[in-house]
């Protein structure tokens, strides 16, 4: 598990870090991992539970203090923890192309073509170039 | 057994229960004093001192805790991946989930079309190096962390403001604002 900061109007992520999660021991495996006999008790296993809880929430927390540090308000943002399969869905969103973006891209080809449309024309009209439509249907050969 | 010396008594051939005792002298820099200490609270005064450890998992390596009071066997080492977007604003940023107090940390921050920078920092000596597009290629040796836009007009830079108990802090500047995101890969060493 990852954990994400999502800015909730946009969806926009505003930051990704990975793993934070606590792997917790069996009871077996914890009370072979305490030295003092007299600690290996349910009720201070249960404190180990606690404080693993406590430690996931404060790694969840430090993305969230993130945000508010960068000028972000806490109704703004949602921060959670998330599946491998869920930041590849949020991953396949970033760096897309803005609308802006792409429409000065397309703008830019449509420049070019009309560009390359009078320059030929050009061309064609100082008989330097022949008509590619002539070509195409057989009535002339490339000079 | 008045007047024997204890290299002139018999010899305990095998290994002693937690009952036996020993002579121990106790308080050698104030008043010295003979005593007798059982078995069983030498072998708890070496075990918290990690002379008496038991083995830990398959290829961990022994450390100090982190209190400074005992031995343990971790892994010391840890890689996460975390992003920074070029239009975050500048300032402290806080990464946890490391699970020890790192000590060093190699940075390698890339994104397809625009560049990688791989940098160093152990808040002693730090550096980066970087190829971007345009043929960008900072080096530097104030800074850990450098992303850049395509364009090379914006970009940040980072280094490590400490070193904390469960991760670490960066100190982020830069100049200019770009909605776009790097993947920052770190590989942190206790």
């Amino acid at each position: 598990m990852d954990r994400a900061c999502i800015e909730k109007v946009t969806g926009k992520l505003i930051e990704m870090q990975s793993g934070g999660k606590v792997e917790r021991l069996s009871w077996m495996e914890w009370s072979l991992s305490v030295k003092e006999p007299k600690d290996r008790s349910e009720e201070k296993y249960q404190e180990y539970l606690a404080e693993c809880d406590a430690l996931e929430a404060s790694r969840l927390d430090t993305l969230k203090q993130n945000a508010l540090n960068a000028g972000y308000k806490e109704e703004e943002i949602e921060v959670k923890w998330v599946t491998n399969e869920e930041w590849q869905v949020i991953e396949a969103t970033l760096n897309q192309p803005t609308p802006e973006q792409i429409a000065a891209k397309e703008k830019e080809v449509l420049i070019q073509a009309k560009m390359r449309e009078m320059a030929e024309a050009e061309l064609v009209a100082e008989g330097k170039l022949v008509p590619a439509e002539l070509i195409a249907e057989g009535k002339l050969t490339e000079k | 057994m008045a007047n024997v010396k204890i290299t002139e008594l018999t010899e305990l051939s095998e290994t002693p229960d937690n009952t036996d005792l020993l002579e121990i002298v106790d308080d050698v820099a104030g008043t010295p004093t003979s005593k007798k200490i059982t078995v069983a609270n030498l072998r708890g005064g070496l075990a918290s001192s990690g002379a008496n450890l038991a083995i830990g998992s398959a290829n961990y390596k022994l450390f100090v805790n982190a209190a400074g009071n005992a031995a343990e066997w971790a892994k010391g080492i840890v890689v996460m991946n975390v992003t920074r977007a070029l239009d975050a604003a500048a300032g402290d940023v806080s990464y946890s989930g490391v699970g020890f107090k790192p000590s060093s940390a190699i940075f390698v921050a890339g994104l397809s079309n625009h560049g990688i920078s791989i940098g160093m920092d152990n808040m002693t000596a730090k550096g980066v190096s970087c190829v971007f597009a345009a043929a960008y290629t900072p080096t530097n040796n104030d800074f850990s962390i450098w992303i850049a836009n395509a364009g090379n007009t914006v970009y940040q830079y980072a280094f490590i403001k400490s070193f904390d108990s469960d991760g670490f802090t960066l100190t982020w500047a830069g100049v200019g604002s770009e909605a776009i995101t790097y993947r920052i890969r770190c590989f942190l060493l206790r």
